[in-house]
């Protein structure tokens, strides 16, 4: 007969062996879901950061409008202009909302997370 | 069901502090479960703990070590848990898996199977070491950052 331990460790095991599988499961389908692009471009105002990225990477709007850059990541962001340009957010926790007049192209970054990189465009 | 905007709530909005934390944590029982089974194991006999001892200490580490493994996970599993680049991200979710895959194998050999004792020195060293990675590969990311 099977003691009651044992099958509790063997529910664990098998728990162990679905955190292993889980991970690489879901690279995969996130590689999938965005087909392998590396960028996305839209006209929106807004930005969110998730995932350890800005979307979209490239945002093109008219002179003067005000981008919304909004973080539903787990992990604390900043909007930081590259080059060592004047806009610089500060730190923007899970939540919270950076708001920007946008006057001229903008390529920024994350400084905590310096592989995060975008750019807003402006028309015309 | 937004579990992480939920995580976010009752932390305060500080979900990736709390990850931090625990990840040490993690890291630092993975250290001590090292040094009381190689207590045990007999390789530092010269350490200031009984054997017995030494055996209490590694199992009840042990289980917290795992519980909060397990929570810190989860918490990578339904949020940012995906992106392939860059590199760092990549490297933290195989070591991720990577630990996962040798605590299953682990665990089989101590407490399923019950065969193979000779290869859990060998488990357990590479699991610390994993553990040092997915630290390295996140903590170490964070603080640098600040």
């Amino acid at each position: 007969m099977v003691k009651a331990s044992s099958r509790v460790w063997t529910v664990l095991v098998l728990l162990f062996a679905v955190f292993a599988v889980a991970g690489p499961v879901k690279m995969i389908r996130t590689r999938a879901d965005s087909g392998g692009a590396t960028g996305t471009s839209s006209t929106g105002d807004t930005v969110v950061m998730a995932k350890i990225a800005f979307a979209p990477t490239s945002l093109t709007v008219a002179k003067g409008t005000q981008v919304v850059f909004r973080n539903d990541d787990v992990a604390p962001h900043t909007v930081t202009a590259q080059g060592g340009g004047s806009v610089d957010s500060g730190i923007i926790g899970p939540g919270k909302t950076f708001r920007l007049v946008v006057n001229e192209s903008l390529d920024y970054f994350c400084e905590i997370h310096p592989q995060m990189k975008a750019k807003v465009l402006l028309t015309g | 069901m937004d579990v992480i905007g939920w995580l976010n709530d009752i932390t305060d909005g500080n979900l990736l502090l709390w990850k931090v934390v625990l990840a040490t944590v993690v890291f630092a029982l993975a250290g001590l479960q090292v040094a009381m089974a190689a207590r045990f194991w007999g390789v530092a006999p010269a350490m200031p703990i009984s054997g017995g001892a030494a055996v209490k200490v590694h199992r009840a580490s042990g289980r917290v070590a795992l519980l909060l493994a397990v929570v810190v996970a989860f918490t990578c599993l339904v949020g940012p848990a995906g992106p392939t680049s860059p590199t760092r991200v990549l490297l933290h979710s195989v070591f991720g898996a990577l630990a996962f895959a040798v605590m299953t194998a682990k665990f089989a050999v101590l407490k399923v199977v019950r065969k193979g004792d000779k290869y859990l020195p060998l488990l357990g060293s590479l699991l610390f070491l994993t553990f040092g990675a997915i630290w390295a590969t996140s903590v170490a990311d964070y603080v640098s950052a600040r």
